[in-house]
């Protein structure tokens, strides 16, 4: 086995640094939890791995511009645990399902996104939060939605030198609701095969502004901006028993042998993430 | 039955400590730098025929210390605990993905590695099975051409069971129920991989093995030919065992063949250790059965035959399936148990094993009795819906009682325990099943659902004696060495209880040695829940031989009758007399030097049992557990999802040595049934196993699972330690068919294939809606 140099940078500048010395040879590690395994499996054997969970810039949960930002490097647990994240009901339900206790200590969303993978249940919440992704390199920072961050399964606009610096989240108003559901084949430590993020407003009882995102259901997170049209000024009840009528279009029903399942059961589990909505009151 | 002590009583178990701190030692903990690493390579198909080896750029490549073939095994190039079928190394063909085709010493593991992937193997690919009934059919290809027991091609066995006359019972049965039910390939799932150290010892020329197992002994009989060695010269080890749950006895057997030879080939100490992926795809399974069950009843609820054909999936080898009678093993218990726990006169039961190219079936928690247990426990919730009777008056109508005889000719005796009516009642009242009704909530339905079963304890007709040695020492102090296996279930604490009850000596004065060949005698497996009853009985002749020599011996130095002197608590009295009491301590070291040997041998064996091979009819076993659970179960008909509300399992154990460790194998073995009825399965596509990680293949978690309610019920075993009865496998018996039953108390509508995935569930419900429109 050849040898592998590790960098732990406590500066952003520093980590930026690295990142742009070693480019493609490098592998980020933030929590962990998917490359340690993919390097035990053999699937990669990284020259040089740079750590950046210590970096201090990236380790904080705050509010600025109406926005709530989430740093690259915080994990689940200190995400759920903040009082400015109590605003998305939907996002605690997500991060809650997330791995286990133990992955949860460690891991964290903005791996959750750089990771891309086909189900991830913090990203389905935070597209359906109208999320965007501040991205950091040593040439500057931009701004990508979320929406656009996607490419491919495993595959994101992120370039090799550069770093998810925060996730930034519109903050919620009085009348924002969330909500989040999923199914899965078991009840703990399972990647789901249908995960629905919903977010609205409710405005004189009426939904507005409705957000619906699906995972494990296309190669990406998606949005399923057809049944939101249909959803639109709905009352909840309305909007939860016609949701249940329409396998949204823009799932492809990717084929594997769960393929009849969700076309079964994926309108009631985005019925159920409606159903589980709240708001901050 | 005399006051006791210990016995019956919670305590801390005495690895507690150990083990929670990490500091107690797997075999994985064992490995030093200067061992060699063995591998073996595993064929890339199921069933092929090897057209050529190369293994010369493997055999150039620096640190690889031996590469071996068929043609280098010292001895007998074939082993399995019932039947050597099964290759070290495969030679001419391979008959699934866990028959190895090299094996590799080297000085580490990424030189190991990269030699298997040196060598080159060319093979010619024949048809694989997964499903049994297709290996059965006209012009099937022959997965062993040359078995050595296999009754009739691909057919290994059939065990039969014939009482009464069924014809006549079904010509005048008032209803007949017919179902086919299917249960899946399951793995164990136990923590620890498998793993063998094998150290070459210049004195003996023999081997140390040591490894995670649960049968020291019967790994040394199976292996030692290969080796080409005496018993006597091969010990098998092992050390605390991280979970078994019958696997361990024959994939122990894997590791040790191939770090055995490796060893001997390089006469240094090579460890080979399976990684998950390889522990899935090469070791045992749950024998998988397709179950065609018919049942006769009157209209007024007593049943009156069955008629049972149950097809095993061997697998590739023989392993626990059984060979020929009395030696039929999981195959008969199939049998055995087709009438479940009732009284039913008339039968005819066949079950029949047979090889496919999946890993071998071996013993599972349960050993063949929750498969049929599954099948007869739905059937009765049918008939109880045909004749409009609730599901569990009827159980009660037709459970054995003393005196009655089972299908294959036992006679129940109360003095070995039946506590079955009292399990059924207790479950009843703990979940107020008489009035439980639910109110469905939106698209969540609910229904309640009871199973009943009865187990054998210990696994007769196979090896069933147990010994044990023990040895005083001077200070009073107990070693007692028993060649069992401490896999979690409790046996070291159990094992201290009975030797400190029996002998006298307080807890803290025991200690006991396991699984060590030169340690002690043959205890048989720790196997088919038979260690607590059967190593217990052991024990206790031992300690009572010990203890009518000490109190023989004290009566001299006390000037009194030994009939009239007791040892309690490590204290040597004159019944009565507070006064005279001494450490028990002093006497022992007072007969060490008058000549009193210190140690003794405890043995025990059942009654002899038997089992006829013409019609199934004997008595295989000496008692039997019995248990009832009732389940609430919710499902949601528009997702599939099922969540397990309410679990309450009593089981009648005879006497529980240690009641917290009982209710953890109450709690253990439902957890795992309910793993076995709504998750797991080992997906095989010919003969390649499909879900090789625990994200494919699915085990539940705490969240997965309610309160477990756990009921102890002792009715004593005349012929058990104190009254026990093996309780490590029954209790994840009932829990399928009781979770089905539920499901179709919810849903009315009948499930019979486990596991119950929310698609299935899905297809049922649609398929009822369909069903429905058509009507």
């Amino acid at each position: 086995m050849s040898d592998t140099t590790f960098y732990k940078p406590n500066q952003l500048d520093e980590l930026l640094s690295l990142l742009e010395k070693y480019n493609e040879q490098a592998v980020m590690v933030n929590g962990g939890t998917d490359i340690v395994s993919k390097m035990t499996e053999k699937r990669i054997s990284p020259e040089v791995i740079v750590y950046m969970q210590e970096v201090n810039e990236l380790t904080t949960v705050q509010v600025s511009n109406n926005m709530i930002s989430i740093g690259g490097a915080v994990t689940y647990k200190s995400v759920v645990k903040h009082e400015l994240i109590k605003q998305y009901p939907g996002l605690i339900t997500a991060i809650e399902c997330v791995g286990s206790p133990p992955i949860r200590v460690v891991a964290t969303p903005a791996g959750n996104l750089a990771t891309a993978a086909p189900a991830p249940d913090c990203a389905v919440m935070l597209l359906a939060l109208d999320a965007k992704v501040r991205i950091v390199s040593i040439a500057g920072e931009r701004d990508v939605p979320l929406k656009n961050f996607f490419i491919n399964t495993g595959e994101t606009v992120l370039k090799s030198n550069e770093v998810i610096k925060e996730i930034l989240i519109p903050e919620s108003g009085e009348s924002s609701y969330s909500g989040y559901a999923r199914l899965a084949r078991k009840k703990g430590q399972d990647i789901a095969k249908i995960l629905v993020g919903v977010a609205y407003d409710l405005t004189e009882g009426k939904l507005t502004n409705v957000k619906i995102a699906l995972g494990a259901l296309s190669n990406t997170p998606i949005r399923a901006n057809s049944l939101e049209q249909e959803v639109e000024g709905k009352t909840l009840p309305e909007a939860i028993s016609l949701v249940k009528k329409i396998y949204p279009e823009e799932a492809t029903r990717r084929l594997s042998r769960y393929k009849l399942l969700k076309e079964r059961a994926t309108p009631y589990i985005i019925a159920r993430a409606f159903t589980n909505s709240k708001s901050v009151n | 039955m005399q006051d006791l002590g210990i016995v019956n009583k919670s305590v801390k178990r005495s690895d507690a400590l150990a083990k929670t701190l990490g500091m107690a030692k797997f075999t994985g903990d064992l490995k030093r730098k200067d061992m060699l690493v063995g591998k073996a390579l595993f064929p890339v198909h199921a069933h092929a025929l090897i057209k050529r080896i190369d293994t010369s750029k493997a055999k150039e490549l620096p640190g690889v210390e031996a590469v071996m073939t068929a043609a280098d095994i010292p001895g007998r190039n074939g082993y399995g605990i019932m039947c050597p079928d099964k290759p070290v190394i495969a030679e001419k063909k391979v008959c699934y993905e866990g028959d190895p085709v090299v094996l590799v010493a080297a000085v580490d593991e990424e030189t190991a590695q990269k030699a298997l992937s040196l060598i080159e193997v060319d093979y010619e690919v024949l048809e694989a099975y997964d499903d049994p009934r297709d290996a059965l059919k006209e012009g099937a290809v022959l997965i062993h051409e040359n078995h050595p027991v296999a009754e009739d091609g691909n057919l290994l066995t059939t065990v039969k069971v014939d009482s009464g006359d069924f014809e006549k019972a079904f010509q005048e049965a008032d209803i007949i129920i017919e179902n086919d039910y299917e249960t899946p390939i399951v793995e164990h799932c136990y923590m620890e991989p498998d793993i063998c150290i094998a150290e070459y010892d210049p004195l003996t020329q023999g081997l140390v093995l040591t490894s995670p197992q649960q049968a020291a002994y019967a790994t040394i009989r199976s292996l030692a030919p290969v080796f080409n060695l005496k018993h006597s010269q091969v010990r098998a080890v092992c050390s605390i065992v991280g979970g078994g749950f019958g696997g361990k006895e024959d994939s122990v057997l894997d590791v040790a063949a191939v770090a055995g030879v490796l060893a001997l080939k390089t006469k240094k100490t090579v460890y080979f250790e399976l990684t998950r992926e390889e522990v899935f795809k090469t070791t045992g399974k749950r024998h998988p059965t397709y179950i065609k069950h018919r049942l006769a009843a009157t209209k007024d609820g007593k049943i009156t035959g069955i008629d049972v054909t149950t097809i095993l999936g061997k697998g590739a080898y023989v392993s626990m399936g059984g060979i020929q009678a009395p030696l039929l093993a999981v195959t008969m218990r199939t049998a055995i148990y087709a009438g479940g726990t009732y009284y039913v006169p008339n039968a005819r039961v066949r079950s029949h094993s047979v090889f496919t190219n999946a890993p071998y079936s071996c013993a599972f928690r349960g050993f063949g009795a929750p498969q049929a247990h599954f099948a007869i426990e739905c059937q009765m919730d049918e008939l109880a819906r045909k004749l409009n009777m609730d599901p569990v008056e009827l159980r009660m109508k037709n459970i054995l009682r003393d005196g009655d005889r089972t299908i294959y000719g036992q006679v129940m005796k109360k003095s070995r325990g039946l506590g079955l009516e009292e399990c059924v009642n207790r479950v009843k009242e703990q979940m107020k099943w008489d009035s439980l009704t639910f109110e469905n909530d939106g698209s969540v339905k609910r229904g309640k659902g009871m199973a009943v079963f009865m187990y054998g304890t210990g696994i007769p007709l196979l090896f069933e004696g147990a010994h044990c040695y023990i040895n005083t020492q001077t200070d009073g102090s107990v070693n007692v060495a028993v060649s069992s296996t401490e896999m979690g279930q409790g046996l070291i604490t159990a094992m201290t209880q009975i030797a400190a009850e029996t002998l006298g000596v307080r807890f803290e004065d025991v200690v006991i040695s396991i699984s060590d060949s030169g340690a002690s005698p043959d205890g048989g497996p720790t196997v088919g829940s038979r260690a607590t009853t059967l190593v217990g009985n052991a024990v206790m002749d031992g300690c009572n031989k010990l203890k009518k020599r000490f109190l023989d011996f004290a009566a001299t130095q006390f000037n009194a009758d030994p009939r009239d002197l007791e040892i309690k608590d490590g204290k040597v009295f004159v019944v009565g007399k507070q006064e005279t009491e001494v450490p028990f301590a002093s006497i022992v070291s007072k007969a060490f030097v008058n000549q009193v040997p210190l140690s003794v041998v405890g043995t025990w064996y059942p009654p002899k049992p038997s089992f006829r091979g013409e019609d199934g009819q004997g008595t295989p076993m000496h008692a039997y557990t019995f248990g009832a659970q009732g389940i609430v179960a919710a499902v949601d008909v528009e997702t599939g999802e099922i969540t397990i509300e309410r679990s309450v399992i009593a089981c009648d154990v005879g006497k529980a040595i240690n009641p917290a460790m009982v209710e953890g194998q109450l709690e253990g073995g439902v957890a795992q049934a309910i793993g076995w009825a709504l998750m797991e399965e080992s997906i095989m596509k010919k003969g390649i196993m499909e879900n090789t990680t625990f994200h494919k293949y699915l085990v539940p978690s705490t969240k997965d699972l309610p309160d477990l309610e756990s009921i102890i019920v002792e009715h004593p075993n005349e012929l058990g330690p104190y009254g026990a009865k093996g309780i490590g496998e029954p209790p994840i018996i009932p829990g399928a068919p009781a979770i089905r039953n539920a499901l179709y108390d919810a849903l009315n509508i009948k499930m019979n294939t486990i596991p119950f995935t929310a698609d299935r569930v899905l297809d049922s419900i649609y398929a009822q809606v369909a069903g429905k429109e058509v009507e």
